[in-house]
């Protein structure tokens, strides 16, 4: 019986140093390593054409806003079409739409779902063959892209071996309450540093669902965006790798989103990623492990660990719960002073690879204040480490489910707000 | 009960402690502004000219009647010390030492400027205006043709309306654009330039296409096909005068030889080499180094992580193709032309 707990504790206790050796060779890579960004200095091209996908379910809060700034970018008129994808909504929506339609008849082509799965990845599966336009770029309807960053994101797929393009995505509301700070800075950490130290090190970046796109001939290649799934970012990322696509990360392609502010806003959306996350785990785990030619072990390792990602909160509190039996069974693991060194490196370094990875992101980033604030994110991690669990065993306990409940994230934004900086 | 509390409240104070810099920019925030995201006009080339060019309207139109036209030293409405020259460089003396201008400089009129001088601050030129040798500029703004003798250095920016001609053995740091065109001589080190066209000396325009044959390039047999493009495992020669009709990754070196034509774009994870009179008609990415022969033409962008050389009198877009060629370290032989903009945040070299 003992011995029947004990394996799996030390097995999940391998599984946490792997990703704390993982935490820290990205941050050390972000702190002292080549900054990896070929694509960022394409500035002058001969443009292809792109249509910008913007899934709306009752956005009319702030879908006036969105199109305004995709309408004021930089990119060839010619050349660019947006396609705002109106999935059931039943407020304003529709009518928003329909107006700018009126009004830039060329540049904007709205998509009118009525029916069929509900869903980003659906809704997305609908509208793919409304454009043939060469690069298809995803943005969701709350955030505000800057006048470049069309070009920016278009630039990497000039290298033919390019399938997704993926920006950093930064939070716009980040003064409105504790956990919207705590969000921005798990950001940072995200974006500055975990991104786009895969980069650098020619691992896997993952395409976000936003601020982003793949090329139309690399998803028609794999298949198109599949409507089964909560997670098309990770799925379509992972099918695009296992075929022998490139994912690619910008860190200076920034666009402004706004992130939840209460809560049970945040609960909702980390569960639905858990599940999203974990369905691609149990689909392209095996497939990655077999390692397709072109991969390289270590990025095989590299996408495994991103798999797997949002099962470390159930593997965490199940060691503990091993941990806590374990103990009251009366088994002293061992003694020794090899014993207190290996805790205390644990409690040290271990459990601060992910502030030690933010903290670095936000000095990277420039950022003073905000950083102070770093002992608050373990609230943030308690929460996903109990929301993504329960998420997960949810998940596990109705598996034989083939629908998905999609749940959409709250917006905040009052309408006329104006983007940071002043220029949207 | 007492030593219980009392030690209760001692740790939780000493639990509390690091925690005070958190708590205290949680109650009194003083960082909680969204990140500032770079906008992207500031990766335009031409942005601080155009800004420089702004700020310089706004200021002239301030100005006195009287300090609107002709010769005149004195200052902009908002402090900055300035002297307009009309007819004759001779004004620029005016109170100042050693050829070292610390002033702003504008000039009126069509004119050759002396060898040597040195402007600490921008140079506005609204006529042709051609700089002495040796020359050291801050930043320059001219709307017509601009000339920068031997050896002139810039230290921020420089922008012509006309065509930019750029002595051999100067130095161009930052942004360097033109509205029409840049002709760089020989030993010329810059970062950055964009332009319709920006040539090493003469401009040959685009080289005509060798007879390639009218047979596509059979690839090699563990070529797979991903897409709208073909995967080669390690490296891959193409023949003289092939033709290859689709777009290549190779995960080695690709070299593509005298006179063969790519139809597509090509990517090596190693090198990509351009034998004389190759043509690619999209885009070219390495991981490491592009090296470019004579007289090829490449369509599209030129990316790499390492460093790209360009051959002589080869040719990168068209005067309907623009492009980018961007690597760390770039290196242009002469007669090399590119048509739209290069950028070397290492340092780029003409030859």
């Amino acid at each position: 019986m003992r011995l029947a707990l004990l394996i799996p504790l030390y097995a999940i206790v391998a599984v946490l140093i792997v990703y704390t050796v993982r935490h820290y060779l990205f941050t050390l890579n972000r702190l002292f390593g080549r900054h990896r960004q070929p694509y960022v200095d394409i500035g002058t091209a001969t443009w292809p054409r792109v249509a910008v996908f913007v899934p709306c379910h009752n956005e009319e809060r702030v879908i006036a806003q969105m199109l305004d700034a995709l309408l004021a970018c930089d990119y060839p008129e010619r050349q660019l079409v947006i396609i705002p994808v109106n999935d059931r909504s039943t407020d304003g929506t529709g009518r928003i739409l329909a107006d700018y339609a009126g009004r830039f008849p060329v540049r904007v082509a709205p998509f009118h779902r009525q029916g069929g799965k509900p869903g980003k990845a659906a809704a997305l599966k609908d509208a793919m063959e409304a454009s043939d336009a060469v690069i298809h770029l995803v943005f969701d309807a709350d955030y505000l892209p800057g006048r470049g960053l069309i070009k920016q994101l278009v630039g990497p797929f000039f290298d033919p071996e390019v399938g997704a393009v993926m920006g950093r995505v930064v939070p716009m509301n980040v003064n409105k309450t504790l956990l919207t700070r705590l969000l921005d800075l798990e950001r940072t950490g995200g974006y500055q540093v975990d991104q786009q130290a895969r980069m650098n090190l020619g691992l896997i970046p993952q395409y976000g669902g936003t601020v982003g796109g793949v090329r139309r001939a690399a998803l028609i290649h794999v298949g198109g965006w599949r409507d089964d799934t909560l997670a098309e970012d990770t799925d379509i990322t992972f099918r695009l790798i296992l075929a022998g696509w490139e994912v690619v990360y910008q860190n200076r392609s920034e666009c402004y989103e706004e992130v939840p502010e209460s809560w049970p806003s945040r609960i909702r959306q980390i569960r639905r990623w858990a599940r999203g996350h974990n369905q691609a785990l149990a689909r392209y785990w095996w497939p990655l492990l077999k390692r397709p030619a072109h991969l390289r072990r270590w990025t095989v390792l590299d996408g495994l660990l991103l798999l797997g990602i949002f099962a470390v909160g159930p593997l965490l509190l199940l060691g503990w719960v091993l941990a806590v039996a374990l103990y009251y069974m009366g088994v002293q693991l061992s003694s020794g002073v090899y014993v207190i060194l290996a805790v205390a490196m644990y409690s040290t370094l271990g459990n601060f690879a992910a502030f030690f990875e933010v903290a670095a992101g936000a000095r990277l980033d420039g950022s003073r204040g905000r950083i102070r604030l770093l002992p608050f994110l373990i609230l943030g991690f308690l929460v996903s480490i109990v929301s993504v669990s329960w998420a997960t065993l949810v998940q596990m306990a109705t598996f034989w489910r083939k629908e998905q409940r999609w749940e959409k994230t709250e917006r905040y934004r009052k309408a006329g707000a104006v983007m940071p900086g002043g220029s949207g | 009960m007492l030593p219980f509390l009392a030690l209760l409240g001692l740790t939780l104070l000493w639990l509390l402690l690091p925690l005070l810099p958190a708590l205290r920019e949680l109650a009194r925030p003083t960082d909680v502004a969204p990140l500032k995201v770079v906008d992207r006009s500031s990766g335009y080339v031409a942005y601080f000219a155009r800004n420089f060019r702004q700020y310089l309207d706004r200021q002239m139109a301030a100005l006195p009647r009287e300090a609107q036209a002709g010769d005149y030293v004195g200052k902009l409405p908002d402090g900055t010390q300035f002297v307009r020259v009309h007819k004759s460089p001779q004004g620029l003396a005016h109170e100042v030492e050693a050829g070292t201008q610390n002033r702003l400089v504008v000039v009126d009129g069509s004119m050759t400027l002396q060898d040597g001088e040195t402007f600490l601050m921008e140079v506005y030129a609204r006529a042709p205006m051609i700089g002495g040798a040796g020359s050291v500029y801050r930043a320059i703004y001219a709307d017509r043709e601009l000339g920068l003798g031997e050896r002139s250095t810039v230290l921020r920016w420089a922008h012509a309306g006309g065509i930019l001609g750029v002595g051999s053995h100067s130095v161009l740091r930052g942004r360097v654009t033109s509205d029409q065109a840049v002709v760089l001589g020989g030993n010329v080190v810059f970062e950055r330039i964009g332009a319709p066209r920006i040539s090493v000396g003469t401009e040959h325009g685009v080289p005509p296409a060798a007879g390639y044959s009218a047979h596509p390039f059979a690839l090699p047999e563990h070529a797979s096909p991903i897409g709208d493009h073909y995967r080669v495992e390690g490296d891959l020669e193409i023949p003289a005068g092939a033709r290859v009709t689709s777009s290549l990754v190779v995960a080695g070196t690709l070299i593509i030889g005298p006179g063969a034509l790519v139809e597509g774009s090509v990517k090596a994870h190693r090198d990509v080499e351009l034998a004389d009179a190759a043509q690619v008609r999209g885009g070219v990415v390495a991981r490491r180094r592009v090296m470019v022969g004579a007289s090829a033409w490449i369509g599209g962008p030129v990316i790499a992580e390492d460093r790209i050389r360009i051959g002589h009198r080869s040719v990168v877009g068209g005067p309907e193709l623009p492009a980018t060629v961007s690597a760390p370290v770039v290196e242009l032989s002469a007669g090399a032309t590119v048509y739209g903009q290069i950028s070397a945040p290492l340092g780029a070299r003409t030859f």
